[in-house]
């Protein structure tokens, strides 16, 4: 019976411990680039949430609208050039450059503002963790659209530019510019 | 057909289940919390704001997870304002005294290379030596996103403003991070690497930095 009552206490005062303090696992990783951006696009789009709707059972209304801003980057990574893409006679240089692709996408919190929030009845407010996941999805919403606009297209012309100007400077008469996408 | 009695019954008996379990529901869903993940946002446009040609030479990226917390405990135990007040009473108790917590755990990336839109690359020959002096390596874009960003724990209200100050000390330490290891060095050898392959024809090729 008093070994019944020790483990007893032992349980719980085990069970009672405080807050374990966050652990600070760090994941890291350093990754050599050769992204070379070329274009750069700023994207807005307003989140849009209105519960009124599909929670006709409960009363009270719940409806926010977030505006957020997303910065979106593209070009060509100058690391899959290979050997054989770079020809060289002369004064002549034939480069061969690889496919146009998204080099960054970021949403910066600075530029992500509350416009309206209305909550009332019996309904709960906002949490930070509903208004990530509606940012998240806004993310996604973003991402999808990108297939819809010429990023690529102005990437690559714009990578060709810089390309050219770039061995035109080192003395290069003439400069040849393929490009995969041609292929 | 005529229905016995006892079919009727079980009509009857499977019609009122039917009943009390969408009233059961309906009580449960109404009393229930707000703010579950499957609640799906608008279909609403996207707004082009501006489209820049930029000319950035990304040699390197370091990518961290930080995570930041703040937490507000309440005074001491004789600074109890309503004794009678049941919601703060259980939340010293339940919450081990802590009035509100908010935890994030955000994945950032940082990439260092040149801007070259800002300080283009110059290149002089000299006899058989190309001469290239490249800008100084700088950050080039630190990259944040929601996608990126969890509330590992959320305790107590919180304003998007409190949210944002904890954001911008992720990304504050981030760079610091960043910083400890040497990367703008980095950047500079990858870039050196990388021109040298542009350039495999040319038989001296000598990099140097602008000041």
């Amino acid at each position: 019976m008093k070994q019944l009552v020790v483990i007893a206490v032992v349980f719980l005062i085990t069970a009672c411990s405080g807050d374990e303090p966050v652990q600070n696992e760090r994941v890291l990783e350093i990754k050599e680039l050769g992204e070379l951006s070329t274009i750069e696009y700023t994207i807005g789009k307003l989140i849009q949430m209105d519960q009124s709707e599909s929670d006709w059972y409960k009363w009270g209304d719940r409806k926010i609208l977030i505006n957020t801003r997303a910065t979106v980057k593209a070009g060509i990574d100058l690391k899959k050039i290979k050997e054989e893409d770079v020809r060289v006679k002369g004064r002549t240089i034939e480069i061969t450059l690889p496919s146009p692709e998204y080099t960054s996408f970021s949403m910066d919190p600075n530029f992500t503002r509350t416009e309206v929030e209305s909550v009332s009845g019996f309904r709960d407010g906002f949490t930070q963790k509903e208004k990530n996941n509606f940012m998240r999805q806004g993310e996604e919403a973003i991402k999808k659209e990108l297939a819809n606009l010429s990023i690529l297209e102005e990437a690559q012309s714009s990578a060709e530019d810089i390309v050219r100007e770039f061995y035109r400077s080192l003395g290069f008469e003439t400069v040849i510019i393929k490009s995969k996408l041609d292929q | 057909m005529k229905l016995n009695r006892e079919t009727i019954r079980l009509i009857k008996n499977i019609g009122f289940l039917l009943i009390l379990g969408i009233i059961v529901s309906l009580i449960i869903g109404y009393f229930a919390g707000d703010g579950d993940d499957t609640e799906k946002i608008a279909d609403t446009p996207i707004r082009i704001e501006s489209v820049r040609k930029i000319a950035e030479l990304s040699t390197i990226s370091y990518t961290d997870e930080i995570v930041v917390d703040s937490v507000e405990y309440f005074e001491e135990l004789d600074d109890v304002s309503d004794w009678l007040d049941a919601i703060e009473l259980s939340q010293r108790v339940l919450q081990r005294n802590v009035a509100r917590r908010l935890t994030l755990i955000v994945k950032g990336e940082i990439k260092l290379g040149f801007d070259l839109k800002k300080n283009p690359i110059r290149s002089e020959r000299k006899g058989d030596t190309l001469l290239v002096e490249l800008p100084e390596a700088q950050i080039i874009e630190i990259n944040m996103s929601p996608s990126g960003t969890e509330i590992y724990q959320e305790q107590g209200y919180w304003k998007d403003s409190e949210r944002r100050i904890l954001e911008n000390k992720a990304r504050s330490i981030l760079i610091r991070n960043c910083e400890r290891f040497n990367m703008k060095q980095k950047a500079k050898e990858n870039a050196e690497r990388l021109i040298k392959r542009l350039l495999k024809e040319e038989k001296h090729v000598e990099i140097t930095y602008a000041s």
